[in-house]
């Protein structure tokens, strides 16, 4: 199992990520640098994910992300 | 009389008349009529006055013209990005006692003329015609501002002959040097000196410079549109601007054959984005930069290999027999010396430079070593930072910091990744009784400091952290997250 939030906190260097409802696009926690970390980190983890080809608002929450992660595996 | 850099302009725009020289989304202008229309406005922007002018406007292609216009008539050219905060305008145009301003947009200027290039230019309805005066090399050719440690920006003034030799030092670097007629790719803001290398390799040997206005910092897609629209043969551009770019699986060779080098400088360049890069593009000629912005934006450059990927733990960025200028270390620290290094900061500024024996110096605050033959670059001796390729003084901040009103006190960190790349800017602010929230203090920064030194997360916290000096303990400073 990924701990998305647990990445999101480290390439966000925020543990505002865990907070409940949290925008990470709102609220500039994900800029494009976290953006980069964060689908680089994921690739660590074998999840290979067209950040081109995702729409921004499914990467706004920890959940999206997941959901995300998930389809990919399937 | 044309000097050195006219000159260089001149016979590549002579070759090349029918060339596009500059692009900028849709709209293009070839060598013949920007070679034409700088020299017919040089003779207004000379008559107009003296003093330098500063640039207020985004990339069209008026603004490349006027930049070869003011070469041409002997004035310095100020390039002001259009995003720069009001405040910070206003004493940029104070410090350069700029009597000219060329812009679209509205500029307080106590004297002197702010208008568009045409609107000067239409005065004069004369024909082309080669500057009849005389242009001193050592005169300021451009002035670039750059982050200052006590919160008022740092004029750098460069000189015709800097950018003489500047210009003929990238034109003979190899594999640069064995290109004909290729597409150019502009990514940095012409207010910082990064494009001083795509702009006076693209114009200075009839190559044609493509841009386009994306910011980098959030619409990284555009920057990859630009390759894909524009078949791009070199690219100028960040390490992170690249790491953008790689983020799209289509970006390949197979996609982009006609892509075929690119030029790093700005920031440290990592061994990962490199190992990318080559995943991406195996044949891909990749050079790593070097140099301040007091130096003519780069001194020294090396080609990265695959071997040197697998035998370096640090990438180097120089090959010391190809250096622009002399580079020495002393103390541990990179020492520069030669017709690349400015005469000293506007304003008479203290901080790195040096005269020895009728040459130029200057201290670049950068640990160094050289090498094999090779210069590397350790870390900065102050709290100088680049972030996406943005020089940046930490004091900067802080100074700006403690001028708005109701903070007391104030500290700012970064927080780096693995590879020593600065990934966010943080700030601690302690604030008088009733004092303005994070919220507020984020407001009145993004008023004084350009959007990409407000750091990514301020905390309003009760006290700093002191340690046994009485100086504020910055390692503890990490503790309150």
């Amino acid at each position: 199992m990924i701990d998305v939030r647990k990445i999101l906190a480290e390439v966000c260097d925020d543990d505002a990520v865990y907070e409940e409802g949290i925008d990470l696009i709102e609220s500039g926690l994900l800029d494009s640098l976290a953006f980069v970390e964060l689908f680089d980190r994921l690739e660590d983890e074998g999840i290979f994910l067209q950040p081109t080809q995702i729409d921004r608002s499914r990467l706004r929450t920890p959940e999206g992300i997941e959901q995300l992660i998930a389809e990919y595996r399937n | 009389m044309p000097d050195t850099i006219t000159k260089r302009m001149e016979a590549a725009a002579k070759a090349n008349r029918d060339r596009i020289a500059y692009k900028c989304g849709e709209h293009a202008i070839t060598y013949g009529t920007l070679w034409d229309e700088a020299c017919r406005c040089a003779a207004c922007i000379r008559r107009q006055g003296t003093s330098p002018v500063v640039l207020f406007q985004d990339k069209r292609c008026e603004t490349v013209i006027a930049m070869v216009a003011c070469l041409l008539a002997g004035r310095a050219y100020v390039p002001v990005d259009v995003k720069t905060p009001a405040k910070r305008v206003a004493r940029i145009l104070a410090m350069t006692g700029a009597e000219l301003v060329l812009t679209d947009r509205e500029i307080d200027l106590q004297r002197g003329t702010v208008c568009t290039l045409a609107e000067l230019a239409c005065l004069s309805e004369n024909e082309p015609s080669q500057p009849e005066w005389e242009l001193d090399e050592n005169r300021i050719a451009y002035m670039i501002f750059t982050s200052g440690s006590t919160g008022e920006p740092k004029g750098v003034p460069i000189t015709a002959a800097n950018l003489a030799n500047f210009a003929d030092w990238i034109a003979g670097l190899s594999p640069l040097c064995d290109y004909k007629n290729c597409n150019v790719l502009n990514q940095a803001s012409f207010a910082f000196d990064l494009s001083v290398a795509d702009i006076y390799y693209a114009l200075g040997n009839g190559h044609t410079l493509v841009t386009n206005e994306a910011d980098m910092r959030t619409e990284y897609d555009r920057i990859f549109e630009v390759f894909a629209k524009e078949r791009i043969n070199v690219a100028v551009m960040t390490p992170t601007c690249m790491k953008m770019c790689l983020l799209n699986d289509a970006f390949t060779a197979e996609n982009f054959p006609e892509f075929q080098c690119v030029y790093f400088c700005g920031e440290r360049l990592e061994k990962k984005t490199v190992e990318r890069l080559f995943r991406h593009f195996p044949k891909l000629a990749v050079i790593n930069a070097y140099g301040p912005t007091e130096a003519t934006s780069a001194v020294s450059a090396v080609t990265i290999t695959s071997e040197m990927l697998a035998a370096e733990e640090v990438l180097p960025v120089g090959c010391m027999a190809t250096a622009a200028t002399e580079i020495a270390i002393e103390d541990g620290e990179i020492v520069l010396r030669g017709k690349s290094v400015f005469g000293g900061y506007l304003g008479g500024v203290c901080g790195g430079h040096f005269t020895e024996n009728g040459t130029n110096g200057y201290r670049t605050g950068d640990y160094g070593e050289i090498r094999d033959g090779k210069l590397y670059c350790g870390g900065r001796k102050d709290g100088q930072i680049k972030y996406m390729g943005y020089r940046i003084e930490l004091a900067d901040i802080e100074s700006n910091l403690l001028a708005v009103a109701g903070v007391e006190d104030c500290a700012v960190t970064v927080s780096g990744n693995a590879e020593g790349a600065v990934s966010a800017i943080r700030a601690f602010v302690v604030c008088e009784p009733g004092g303005p929230d994070e919220a507020c203090v984020r407001a009145a920064l993004a008023v004084r400091v350009p959007a990409y030194m407000v750091p990514k997360k301020i905390s309003v916290v009760a006290e700093l952290p002191v340690n046994d000096n009485g100086k504020i303990d910055r390692k503890a400073l990490r503790q309150y997250d």
